[in-house]
């Protein structure tokens, strides 16, 4: 009997605690004293919200894809890429092998290349042997030399960008070279190379 | 006779006149990188969009590289996209997306895991020294610990627990229906 007369005189401590508590904070919200700032000031929580859209892409002239060095003879060098035959009015003393960086772009790119050896047969010619050179211009500039190339390689090759931080709507003009090792053997030979475009960091 | 001449001439002057233009081969991708938070043991999709700001339709590869690859997949390997009209605007019109699927491992603390996913163009066909063009977007994934205790727990550990308390269950019934099962050595 005492026991639930204690647990009752607990409850009932408890429940007028409450009451107080729930007076308390009434009085606190609605009765404070007035601040020397004429009004209440009241504070709106806004939102601010965006969608970002990133997007690349690269074309390459149907030239710059389809490479012919021809035919050749061991321990040659021959310039693939037959700069400077455009013809008025597409171009003049220019060269089609280019890649774009397309309109459809809304970011700069850097460009890199990698490739694979050509093959006749068991017969190969490392991708090595072939090189390469850019210009942001199609003009004749005297880094688009054979002494001044660069060899491909078998992964993209980050120290050598085809082109760097490449504006969108703008073009990078390629060259390409093929050096014919002196031992190399009579076949037709097929390679390819590829160009990749990511957005500059 | 002259017939036969016209004709001729007629197919000389098709085949010169239907001789193939050069055409542009492009590739694009989006979004163009991306870094995502994803909870060890979880999966998450995430859609991309390539589209061909080339001049014909375009057979596009779809490939994934890096650390992402043991734990990514991608839903087709390979779509074909019709080219953008031209004159090149954005928004895409034409473009497809494609569903990449993030499952990362669990893992007691955080990681991060860098790769690509990429977009290219087939190498053309037929040339001595073809080439093809392609997007790569960077990919970065950090995989949180999880929240549960209970994301550690494998399929292995799960089937391993049921086991023992079926094995248990089954003493249990057996010493409950008057059964016992007792080991001797022979002598």
């Amino acid at each position: 009997m005492s026991k639930r007369r204690n647990t009752g005189q607990y409850i009932t401590i408890l429940m007028l605690f409450i009451v107080v508590i729930i007076i308390y904070s009434l009085v606190k919200s609605g009765g404070s004293p007035p601040s020397p700032i004429l009004g209440m000031a009241t504070a709106q929580v806004g939102n601010f919200t965006t969608t970002v859209q990133t997007s690349i892409s690269c074309t390459a002239s149907d030239k710059a894809l389809n490479v012919s060095f021809g035919s050749t003879n061991p321990g040659d060098v021959v310039n693939g890429t037959l700069n400077y035959y455009g013809f008025p009015p597409d171009c003049t003393n220019c060269t089609w092998y280019n890649v774009t960086n397309d309109v459809l772009s809304n970011l700069a790119i850097n460009i890199t290349i990698m490739g694979a050896r050509l093959q006749s047969d068991a017969n190969i010619i490392a991708i090595g042997n072939v090189t390469w050179r850019s210009n942001s211009t199609s003009g004749n500039a005297s880094s688009m030399a054979y002494a001044s190339g660069i060899k491909i390689t078998s992964t993209d090759n980050e120290a050598n960008k085809v082109a760097e931080s490449l504006d969108v709507g703008s073009t990078t003009h390629l060259r390409f070279w093929l050096s014919v090792p002196s031992g190399a053997v009579a076949g037709s030979y097929t390679g390819n190379y590829t160009l990749t475009c990511t957005q500059t960091a | 006779m002259i017939k036969k001449l016209f004709f001729i001439f007629v197919l000389c002057l098709l085949t010169v006149l239907c001789k193939p233009a050069l055409a542009d081969v492009g590739v694009g991708l989006s979004p163009s990188k991306i870094i995502l938070q994803i909870e060890g043991g979880t999966k998450q999709d995430f859609q991309f969009l390539a589209f061909n700001s080339g001049d014909y339709p375009l057979d596009i590869s779809l490939s994934v590289s890096g650390d992402i690859v043991k734990f990514t997949k991608i839903g087709d390997s390979n779509i074909m996209v019709e080219p953008e009209p031209k004159p090149h605007a954005l928004p895409i019109k034409n473009g497809r997306t494609f569903t990449v699927t993030f499952s990362p491992p669990v893992s007691s603390e955080t990681k991060r895991y860098t790769g690509t996913v990429s977009a290219s163009g087939s190498p053309s066909k037929g040339a001595q020294f073809g080439g093809s063009v392609g997007v790569a977007a960077p990919v970065e994934i950090i995989v949180t610990p999880p929240a549960s205790m209970l994301a550690f727990i494998t399929p292995t550990y799960s089937a391993i627990i049921l086991l023992i308390i079926a094995i248990l269950a089954i003493i249990f019934l057996l010493k409950k229906s008057g059964i016992t099962i007792s080991v001797q050595r022979r002598r």
